[in-house]
């Protein structure tokens, strides 16, 4: 069972979510199964709250959504838009360089 | 092992300002997914209440949903967002709405209206020549 996440993982569930959505089109449960194996369950989401994100997502027009019936249930599939693009690139870079400096200040914790 | 309460998060989103059509839509979808989340313990090996117990634990809390949608504020009605001009938008609108009242019921009621205008029309009709009957037979009687 993987970790609890902690607080300062806000804003990763939407960057991992436009990072899925980047390559194909998905809905929830199928997102949330390859955030679980993309990360190797390193992340763990209680899975509801990925909604909320996905609405938001949405709402801002990074996302779009439609539904589509697959085995007898309607499944609602998310797809990512030129604006959720950009979305990523700015989140991706953010990331890096965030990343970047927690990395120089663990290495080097005399210059932090 | 209980299922997730599902009426009582719909409750709450409600309470939370989050709009109806919205609301429909997430429990729809966190519905499925718990659905899912049953299909693939079951798949596993589980018994019934097992694969409910997990389903529920992983779904996870629902006021942590509840919280997740109330921190996107883009989420929620905009009086909800904005409650200081919705106080003085509300009964402006109201107010100006109001002589258009009867035109707005008259036009959700179209076909009720237009029976009783041609009944109106009718009537009219049949009064007039009763008096125009009337009158002739003075004349000529």
């Amino acid at each position: 069972m993987a970790q609890s996440n902690p607080p300062f993982m806000s804003g990763v569930p939407e960057l991992l979510l436009l990072r899925l959505l980047d390559q194909q089109e998905m809905y929830g449960y199928e997102l949330v199964r390859s955030i679980r194996k993309v990360t190797g369950e390193a992340i763990s989401l209680g899975e509801g709250v990925i909604y909320p994100v996905l609405h938001s997502l949405e709402k801002n027009g990074s996302l779009k959504s439609r539904r589509k019936a697959v085995g007898g249930r309607t499944r609602v599939y998310y797809a990512l838009t030129r604006k959720g693009r950009d979305r990523l690139d700015k989140l991706r870079s953010d990331w890096r360089r965030i990343q970047g400096g927690i990395s120089t200040a663990l290495e080097n914790p005399s210059h932090a | 092992m209980r299922d997730p309460d599902f009426t009582r998060l719909r409750q709450r989103l409600l309470e939370s300002g989050i709009p109806t059509r919205h609301v429909g839509r997430t429990l729809d979808e966190l519905q499925d997914h718990y659905r899912d989340l049953i299909d693939e313990a079951t798949c596993d090996g589980e018994s019934i209440d097992d694969a409910r117990a997990q389903a529920a634990a992983r779904l996870g809390d629902i006021d942590n949903v509840v919280a997740g949608m109330l921190a996107c504020q883009n989420l929620r009605g905009w009086a909800y967002r904005y409650p200081r001009i919705a106080i003085f938008f509300y009964p402006l609108a109201c107010l100006f709405a109001l002589p258009a009242m009867p035109v707005i019921a008259g036009v959700s009621n179209a076909p009720l209206v237009a029976r009783w205008g041609a009944s109106l029309l009718l009537a009219g009709l049949f009064t007039a020549t009763m008096l125009l009957v009337l009158q002739l037979s003075i004349l000529f009687g």
